[in-house]
């Protein structure tokens, strides 16, 4: 299938899009406000009822707009790039946040002091509902300790040692729900299921049951109801419309938006709009970030090729309309603290689209819906969506040519995932391979088996660095200046490098222990206090259990993971120690020692050896990668160690967003000449500086490590010289790398293919480089408005081209 | 044959032969051809390399290997790697790694590092005997070794680790320098172990070296890259330091060896020519290479022109040596137009190289 590029339309829906600021739609706390504080709608109602209740009245009062020329309806709020404020779940947390979003460093929001005075109304009444103030008094004193900066006082401020993070905000993020089976039989089809079901739960007297379904039933009305508002408005815009055209257009998004989601949708543009607003709808009940369109070209490709066979529609108006799908992407936003702005800067909303891959029975699932997504994102070349293309051994190689032509865009997109990693990786967990093979990417580099799975996965980030620089201590944290960690020796007295390692392993167990409490203690939050019914409609097997996915409904029940920071910093120092300290002999533990404490003042001779004379990670060299291999297996080893709350196992990653700048602030001088608080490196990439031999190398070391046991994913960014991947012959050579890398073994692969000298243009002239899109972590970003350190991280990632 | 205008070059370059000489600390005449050379050995020896590059791809096909050989005959005035002229080990100084810790002075037996307010802790070639103390003294790096003496099977050993890109690119292994003639007997091993492995072979040469060798080694290769600087042979000694008859007649019996190959794993011979501004940039030098190219070689017609870069005067900086053509800008590819198309008009195929 011929690529299309971009019409007209898609043009003038992109340059708008880069006219929109990021802004602040209060409407849905004020109505949230209304129903629990000013009605009594809710008073008597079961609390997962009162939540179905509230993302009902939201769907009918909430303003809607069809944006001039899209062809497909339906928003997050009143503007586009409005975010919308969520008080069951964040409380009066964001509250000082809210205040700044117009002046703070960067990712600003629009916001008008009316709407702000409105929420400094409305959100102290919600205080008490922040998920943080409720796990708070549920922390032991030791959890507090680890995960607070002032414990006693201060419960926001976290010590980026390590956090819960996302999930402490919403609850239902990094979910792929089962859109294929709301195409297939409509969300009224949905609702005649739990009427069915809750006839049995009223004939067992199954309280919990009976509620849920009560809640699912309404959700399904609700969400059915919102299409039909749209019909309405389009109808409504069609009569006063005085082109002929675009009449015509407004009417067919009448009659789509009639029939869906509400019921299957009878061609292509009513698939992809009932999918849509299936998107929108999960956001609308919950905040989280990272929910998943997922496999895109598996479900909807049935009713492109039917309309494709039938006549009603040409292959260019087809790639226009997933285009304008895409588009939709951008408009939605989300409001992080200026603090998480750091973690991931740059309005991350991490919505994956996967394609590729494979078929549940081991086919290649490629098709020509696979290849126009990867046209729509070269079309579109916007932050969001976030495409995602998996290979296997039989992926054709047409579909990693296409694919490598998108990332030689430089937009950063697409992900590489590879299913030679992935699948085993998931069977290991205990997913049926059908399953495991259907999966899809979410967030960053993670994924999950599609339909199925309860979804949140990304539990907040352990700082790996940590570990290390508490067994350098004995437990001490010399940035908190308190006892952190565990008693693991006196580092100074380590007389082999067996005892470093050791020290290690256990202050990194100790960290996962106590993560993993205070994780399960969040599920339990997330189960009593936030259910998701609606979402909960359409994960595999919430309505035949009876049960909300928070509640253990899903067929597939993994807890919150963690994703480790800090992962070529740790291996690079233990290289270091092993080499200079062990090895030659060079340094002993005590003036190694002594030059970290110093920070390496009147040390620099020390640093510079550990920096020079050491091998480094990223090297494909076995006398650091064989490091990188037994940490990574610690790693591995004590996640699988504990239970989430329904007894899964953890999927442990290396994921890092850009967590890998803060991270970086609290953690003092390391063995690989690392000064105090510099960033960290960042996924399970080498540290900036030392990928001497390049992106082979650099696969062939990540290749080596356990990514069937780190199933949260692990994030390789590689950065390539334009001129490298340019023309006939560097396209080539680019897919070569590619395949390459999936055989050597990495689980994920992304490309920043940009100069550096055009990055230093940028910061220089940001206003000219408004649409340079950049590859931070599982997403892109546009380069000019993200924070100064992270440019600069993006900057120094280790730059690739051999002349 | 055309004239060349040595006035002209001369006054442009404001350097005559002997300076040219001088910079090298070697010259050619020094340096007998190979038969005599003491790295004319057994195969399986050891040979001196002073880097390997991998990831790279504009020497040859695919993805590849770049293995560069210790040593060149040639004293080229804009030579990219001039740590690559002298066969032996050399100490790399590099003042913008240093932090002034002034161990180099310490370590050293012969009392050959000095410190120098302009340059730093500077080597003294004369005293310098190359033993690594400063190298090992050093904490930063900022003092290194270039060349180092290693097995074939070594190299081979680091070559393979990208064998799966190169499976997935038809790339391999190009070896270059320094000149691959000058270590013809380890050049011929490790290209022969290479091949065994099923990688695919690549030289990069002047083609100033002997016959026999370079027809052994040309066995072991599915493309060579051989310079083809000037064609006026008075003008190459001068800018080159050595006489182009060899590399000619070398050139000559390659294209023959074209033929005799066959068919089932071919040779690809592709003559370079680096276009040096002022030098032999011009269309009359650009004119003698193609005539030479149309009607002395029978099998060859792909020409590839490679820009002056000047990415290469840091390394000047480091190894101690004077620069002649410092400060000269690069040219940029599109600057080659009119010389791509000489060659284009008298029927070659030409493609111009990046950086």
């Amino acid at each position: 299938m011929p690529g299309f590029g971009p019409t007209a339309r898609v043009e003038e829906l992109k340059t708008r899009f880069l006219t929109y600021k990021p802004n602040v739609c209060i409407e849905r706390a004020r109505i949230y406000h209304h129903l629990y504080f000013q009605s009594e709608e809710v008073r008597d109602e079961p609390l997962i009822v009162g939540r179905a209740l509230a993302f009902a009245k939201l769907l009918r009062e909430r303003t809607i707009y069809i944006e001039d020329g899209q062809l497909i309806a339906g928003s997050m709020g009143s503007r586009p790039r409005a975010f919308p404020i969520y008080p069951e779940s964040v409380g009066d947390d964001l509250l000082d946040e809210y205040r700044k979003l117009t002046t703070r460093a960067f990712d600003r929001f629009e916001f008008s002091d009316a709407d702000l005075m409105e929420l400094e109304e409305i959100l102290p009444h919600w205080h008490d509902s922040s998920l943080r103030q409720i796990l708070f008094p549920d922390m032991d004193a030791e959890e507090k300790k680890l995960f607070l900066m002032d414990p006693e006082n201060n419960i926001v401020k976290g010590t980026n040692i390590f956090s819960l993070d996302v999930p402490l905000y919403g609850p239902a993020g990094h979910i792929t729900p089962d859109y294929q089976t709301v195409l297939e039989i409509g969300f009224q089809g949905i609702k005649a299921r739990a009427e069915k079901r809750l006839g049995r739960a009223r004939q067992d007297n199954d309280k919990n049951a009976i509620d849920f379904l009560r809640a699912a039933i309404i959700s399904c009305d609700a969400i059915t109801d919102f299409g039909k508002r749209y019909a309405e408005l389009a109808r409504q815009m069609a009569k006063e419309e005085t082109d002929a055209d675009r009449r015509a257009e407004l009417l067919t998004i009448a009659a789509a938006c009639d029939q869906v989601p509400g019921l299957p949708p009878r061609t292509f543009q009513e698939a992809i709009q009932a999918t849509w607003f299936l998107f929108v709808g999960i956001q609308q009940e919950a905040f989280q970030r990272c929910y998943s369109v997922g496999r895109l070209d598996q479900y909807a490709y049935p009713y492109l090729q039917a309309d494709l066979q039938g006549g009603r529609i040409s292959e260019e108006r087809a790639q226009e309309l997933l285009d304008c799908f895409f588009l939709k992407f951008p408009e939605t936003n989300y409001i992080n603290s200026e603090y998480y702005s750091h973690i991931a800067s740059g309005f991350p909303s991490q919505q994956q689209i996967c394609v590729g891959g494979q078929t549940p029975d081991g086919k290649d699932a490629t098709n020509d819906l696979t290849y126009m997504c990867i046209q729509s994102s070269i079309n579109t070349r916007l932050h969001q969506p976030s495409l995602s293309v998996r290979f296997w051994e039989g992926s054709p190689d047409a579909l990693v040519e296409k694919t490598c032509e998108l990332a030689r865009l430089g937009t950063g997109h697409p992900s590489f995932f590879n299913d030679r990693r992935v699948v085993p990786g998931l069977v290991g967990k205990g997913i049926a391979l059908e399953d495991a093979r259907d999966y899809s990417s979410v967030g960053c580099a993670s994924v999950q088996p599609t339909r199925k799975d309860k979804g949140s996965q990304n539990g907040g980030y352990i700082n790996f660095a940590a570990a290390l620089d508490f067994a350098l201590h004995d437990g001490w944290w010399p940035l908190g200046n308190r006892q952190m960690g565990i008693k693991t020796g006196n580092p100074r007295e380590f007389t082999s490098f067996e005892e470093v390692v050791e020290a290690f392993g256990r202050q990194l167990g100790y960290l996962i222990g106590v993560y993993s409490r205070a994780s399960v203690k969040l599920e339990k939050i997330h189960r009593d206090r936030v259910p998701t019914p609606f979402v909960s409609c359409f994960v595999q097997d919430c309505i035949d259990r009876g049960l909300d996915r928070s509640a253990g409904g899903a067929v597939y029940n993994f807890g919150f993971s963690p994703r480790a920071v800090g992962l070529a910093d740790v291996v690079d120092s233990l290289t270091a120690i092993r080499k200079l300290v062990f090895e030659d002999g060079i340094l002993t533990m005590n003036g190694l020692m002594d030059a970290l404490d110093a920070d390496f003042k009147g040390n620099e001779h020390v640093r510079q050896m550990l920096k020079a004379k050491a091998p480094h990670y990223g090297n494909d060299d076995p006398r650091a990668d064989d490091i990188a291999q037994k940490v990574v297996d610690i790693y591995v080893a004590e996640t699988n160690r504990h239970r989430s709350l329904f007894g899964e196992r953890f999927h442990p990653g290396f994921s890092s967003v850009s967590a890998n700048i803060p991270y970086g602030t609290v953690i003092s001088a390391l063995p690989n000449g690392r000064q105090a608080w510099q960033s960290l490196a960042d996924g399970c990439s080498p540290c900036h500086y030392v990928g001497k031999e390049g992106p082979t190398a650099a696969a062939l070391s990540v290749g080596k490590l356990d990514h069937e046991g780190m199933t949260g994913g692990s994030i390789l960014n590689i950065k390539l010289m334009p001129a490298a991947v340019a023309g006939e012959t560097g396209l080539k050579n680019f897919v070569s790398y590619v395949k390459g890398a999936l055989e050597a073994g990495v689980w994920h692969v992304q490309f920043n293919v940009v100069d550096s000298e055009v990055l230093r243009e940028a910061q220089a002239h940001a206003e000219k480089y408004s649409d340079l899109l950049v590859r931070v972590a599982g997403y892109s970003a546009f380069f000019t408005g993200l924070s100064r350190p992270l440019q600069e991280d993006v900057i120094d990632r280790t730059e690739h081209c051999r002349c | 044959m055309p004239r060349v205008n040595h006035q002209k070059r001369s006054a442009i370059m404001g350097k005559s032969d002997v300076q040219i000489e001088d910079c090298s600390g070697l010259t050619a005449r020094e340096k007998p051809l190979f038969s005599g050379s003491r790295r004319a050995m057994a195969p399986g020896a050891e040979g001196v390399v002073f880097n390997i590059q991998r990831f790279s791809l504009h020497d040859g096909a695919g993805i590849r290997t770049l293995v560069f050989l210790k040593g060149c005959p040639l004293r080229c005035l804009w030579c990219a790697n001039p740590e690559g002229q002298s066969g032996a080990t050399e100490i790399r100084y590099d003042k913008n790694g240093c932090i002034g810790c002034g161990a180099c002075i310490d370590s050293c037996p012969e009392g050959a590092v000095s410190q120098e307010p302009a340059t730093g802790f500077t080597i003294s070639k004369a005293s310098c005997r190359a033993c690594g103390a400063c190298v090992r003294a050093c904490p930063s790096g900022a003092k290194s070794e270039w060349g180092e003496t290693r097995d074939a099977d070594e190299i081979v050993d680091i070559v393979k680790r990208d064998s799966l890109f190169y499976r997935h690119s038809g790339g391999g292994v190009t070896i270059g320098g320094g000149e691959v003639l000058f270590q013809p007997a380890f050049a011929c091993e490790v290209l022969r172990k290479c091949r065994e492995l099923g990688l695919n072979t690549a030289i990069e040469t002047s083609g100033y070296g002997d016959w026999p060798w370079l027809e052994r080694i040309a066995e072991y290769c599915d493309t060579i890259f051989y310079d083809l600087k000037i064609v006026d042979r008075h003008e190459h000694r001068r800018i080159t330091g050595v006489d182009n008859e060899t590399i000619l007649d070398n050139l000559r019996a390659l294209d023959e060896m074209l033929v005799s190959r066959g068919t089932d794993r071919p040779l690809h011979l592709i003559v370079r020519v680096p276009v040096i501004p002022e030098v032999n940039a011009d269309t009359e030098n650009m004119a003698a290479i193609g005539t030479f190219i149309r009607s002395e070689l029978h099998n060859t017609s792909t020409v590839e022109l490679m820009p002056f870069h000047n990415l290469c005067e840091q390394k000047y900086e480091q190894l101690g040596r004077p620069y002649l053509l410092k400060g000269r800008a690069g040219l940029m590819p599109e600057k080659v137009e009119p010389l791509k198309k000489t060659l284009t008009d008298m029927g070659l195929n030409c493609t111009i190289m990046s950086w």
